[in-house]
């Protein structure tokens, strides 16, 4: 997939684990392990919102572009 | 009353659905006695042809709704257990729809030799069971297709 989720990057920055965050952004744990290993097919901007506003980040932090051919 | 679930009403589909199981074995195991019984009462000018014809017709198309009604109860199971969209259902759909087709192909075998009303309705009846079937099984595959996106979607 062309969008990569860099949210293991930025947890680890802020010394964050998996189910703090996930009590913090009010998501489940198996849906939030779904979006960090980069098995979501999409994201609501309502989760994407929590998820900033739980790490102090932009989106830019989470969501990375990397092209297909360059893979 | 609660629709789905194990205490609904497709609870007791289900339980109604394995009484229906248990009653077509015996039906099925008992045939040669029944058809027998049947011709002797009923029917007194056919000869032994029919009475074998009426056997093999009985028990494969036994057989077959057999497979029709385990395949709903699998269904049905799924159901209870709030999971009806997943792709062994489409799958169960479209053995349905292939043996409903059967049935009707096998009551028009019996239109040709030996005619009578109920075997035309009941032919028609399995013909647009399957047909029912297969459209349902493909609204069902695109039903799991877009459970498989929402459930995807964090």
């Amino acid at each position: 997939m062309a969008i990569i989720v860099n949210l293991d990057v930025v947890m680890a920055k802020r010394k964050i684990g998996l189910s703090e965050l996930a009590v913090k952004v009010d998501l489940t744990l198996a849906n939030l392990s779904i979006l960090k290993n980069n098995k979501a097919k999409a994201i609501r901007f309502s989760t994407l919102e929590a998820i900033c506003k739980a790490l102090s980040c932009q989106p830019g932090d989470i969501l990375e572009f990397v092209s297909d051919d360059e893979e | 009353m609660v629709i789905i679930g194990e205490r609904g009403l497709s609870g007791l589909v289900k339980y109604t659905l394995d009484l229906m199981l248990l009653l077509v074995m015996i039906v099925l195991l008992t045939l040669p006695i029944t058809v027998r019984m049947y011709i002797e009462t009923y029917v007194s000018t056919v000869g032994e042809n029919y009475y074998w014809f009426l056997l093999v017709f009985l028990w494969v198309s036994g057989l077959l709704y057999v497979g029709i009604v385990y395949e709903l109860r699998k269904m049905f199971k799924s159901l209870n257990q709030r999971e009806p969209f997943t792709r062994e259902n489409v799958a169960s759909f479209k053995k349905i729809a292939v043996l409903a087709l059967w049935v009707s192909a096998i009551y028009a075998i019996k239109i040709v030799f030996y005619i009578s009303l109920l075997t035309i309705v009941i032919g028609m009846a399995a013909l647009s069971v399957g047909l029912c079937a297969l459209i349902i099984g493909e609204v069902f595959r695109q039903a799991v297709e877009v459970k498989e996106e929402n459930d995807l979607t964090i």
